[in-house]
């Protein structure tokens, strides 16, 4: 048998290898098909620019401040944690009332942004976090996606 | 008609774009396993690599537009799968609790009761033992990873991603063979 071959059959046994012992999980799959719902190509993306941890950074029951900026709009986020979940508080600028949906791994938590920006959402699983929120001339606003 | 498997990566990113839902589940089934290489070798636990991957699936969501070339999204994949997988090492915050037995498969296949399990399964052992360049290196490869995905996901210029793959193919059959 020559190298060429030698080392086809070889990365073919490991292949079969990790499809037997270690596959991507089927829900894997699943979620990232599934990931394609939240596609809101008109959307103006804000991304996350700063964040920051108050002293104690990393210790359990300190908040995160996160900053999300995109064109002309600024998302400033409080993330505290409370018990299992976070709560998220936070400004929209400029400041506007909006509604607000917070996508995350257990589905969406609804609310509102009042006249002077700010919004609070409770319940907030910890995980792949992403804010989306819908302008009173009906544009819409989302932040990347971020780990809560 | 042409299947999915002759469609070529490019080709699925722009009709992505158009709303196509097929084709989304078209590069989610080619990718994922090359995703779940990368977290894996990186020695993420089961539910902090799918944490990973799907952060991963997430990101190309909201920037699948802006993507400048599409041909190259597996390499952007990997990018940005390396790039999760660091964050998740350094995070200070664990990611959300799983229950262990939510992944495990109920029903191993036909392939596992079959005579090669034991060599298979020493084959998984001795790459497990690699260095990490080679470990993930040697599994991406084994799921039809190009040079280009290979060394975005390891941060190899392109050229040296062949001598380095020799080394660690030479290296694992060494292992095998002692």
């Amino acid at each position: 048998m020559n190298e060429a071959n030698e080392v086809d059959e070889l990365l073919h046994e490991l292949r079969r290898a990790f499809e037997l012992l270690d596959p991507p999980p089927r829900a894997l799959f699943e979620a990232a098909r599934a990931a394609f719902a939240f596609r809101d190509p008109d959307a103006s993306l804000a991304e996350l620019t700063r964040e920051a941890t108050p002293a104690g950074a990393g210790l359990r029951g300190s908040s995160r401040l996160l900053t999300f900026t995109g064109d002309d709009v600024t998302v400033e986020l409080q993330v505290s944690p409370a018990g299992g979940v976070r709560v998220l508080t936070g400004r929209l600028s400029p400041a506007r009332p909006a509604t607000l949906c917070v996508r995350h791994s257990r589905g969406e938590t609804r609310t509102h942004v009042d006249e002077s920006g700010h919004f609070v959402a409770g319940d907030v699983p910890p995980g792949q976090v992403m804010l989306h929120f819908t302008l009173p001339d009906a544009t819409t606003v989302v932040t990347s996606w971020s780990r809560l | 008609m042409r299947s999915e498997v002759d469609v070529t990566a490019g080709e699925l990113v722009v009709r992505a774009r158009e709303g196509d839902a097929e084709a989304w589940n078209a590069l989610v089934g080619r990718y994922t396993p090359m995703l779940w290489s990368i977290a894996r070798s990186r020695g993420l636990d089961g539910p902090v690599a799918e944490d990973a991957v799907q952060a991963t699936w997430l990101r190309l969501v909201q920037r699948i537009d802006a993507l400048w070339e599409p041909e190259s999204v597996g390499a952007w994949l990997a990018t940005v799968c390396r790039n999760e997988c660091h964050a998740l090492f350094s995070a200070p915050f664990a990611p959300p609790p799983r229950t262990p037995q939510d992944d495990a498969d109920p029903s191993p296949g036909p392939e596992s009761r079959s005579v090669d399990r034991d060599r298979l399964e020493r084959l998984a052992a001795a790459l497990r033992a690699m260095p990490e360049r080679c470990r993930t290196m040697l599994r991406m490869l084994a799921v039809s990873a190009t040079y280009t995905e290979i060394s975005a996901a390891l941060e190899l210029p392109a050229g040296s991603v062949g001598p380095i793959r020799a080394r660690c193919l030479r290296r694992l059959r060494g292992s095998l063979d002692e």
